[in-house]
């Protein structure tokens, strides 16, 4: 948006002060539809640019897109929730039950946030799907706590 | 108070050093991924009113997942306390003090 403006303000600065505009010409008869379409192109890029990488909060994720985010390891934003959630997920279940020494052992390993990414992306997807909450909490209730 | 027992694990998962080493694009969905687990817990416990609250405050207040990054590694170097704690646990502190309890 501010690209737009920008655009439309120097337009108008680059225009000739003693240019006779006529009274019948509406505003958008003036804009060449080249300068048009710069300025929508200009406009997309900058909403693209701008939402790249940054995520909104929304409805929670299925488990299909959340394994997909954990086997991408090459997105680090994806895999970053991945294991955010999965961290989140696992403290809350091994606070609340107290046979959870599997997945104690889990949480307490040096390399807990790529384990649980592991495990996660190696599940079957046929077995565990819907809610990625419901599937994970499940997944780590039967595997993990006694 | 929300949490205070996840908040108080003693756990090797990331902590909150760890946190704000990490490379900014993998803290901020690791942020998100947290928070988005928080709100979306659908138990009816003494906590739930609660964590709806925090839930309409983060949706309402349209956070984007690059503002929180910003917000929760801010809350952390200006609160040491919560750096021998959990990311997690460091993370709902900082959502805490983001959407204050109504009356606090």
């Amino acid at each position: 948006m501010l690209t737009v403006a920008l655009l439309t303000k120097k337009a108008k600065k680059s225009e000739s002060p003693n240019k006779k505009v006529r009274s019948d010409c509406s505003p958008v008869g003036r804009v060449s539809t080249k300068s048009l379409l710069i300025r929508i192109v200009s406009a997309l890029t900058l909403i693209l640019v701008a939402s790249f990488g940054n995520l909104a909060l929304a409805e929670e994720p299925t488990f299909a897109k959340l394994q997909a985010m954990c086997r991408d390891r090459k997105d680090e934003l994806k895999h970053g929730f991945c294991i955010g959630f999965l961290e989140a997920v696992a403290l809350r279940i091994a606070n609340e039950n107290k046979h959870c020494t599997l997945l104690q052992r889990y949480i307490d390993s040096p390399n807990a946030n790529l384990a649980f990414s592991d495990l996660i992306a190696d599940l079957d997807p046929q077995e565990y799907s819907g809610s990625a909450l419901t599937s994970v909490e499940r997944f780590f209730l039967n595997r993990g706590c006694n | 108070m929300l949490l205070v027992s996840l908040v108080a694990s003693p756990v090797h998962a990331m902590t909150p050093a760890d946190l704000l080493a990490a490379e900014k694009r993998f803290a901020t969905g690791y942020i998100f991924g947290a928070i988005e687990y928080q709100i979306g817990i659908p138990v009816n416990d003494n906590f739930a009113a609660r964590r709806e609250e925090i839930r309409k405050c983060l949706l309402d207040g349209k956070f984007m997942s690059d503002a929180l990054y910003v917000k929760v590694t801010t809350f952390i170097r200006s609160h040491p306390g919560t750096l021998p704690r959990s990311a997690v646990g460091a993370i709902l502190l900082a959502v805490d003090d983001i959407c204050p309890e109504a009356g606090r």
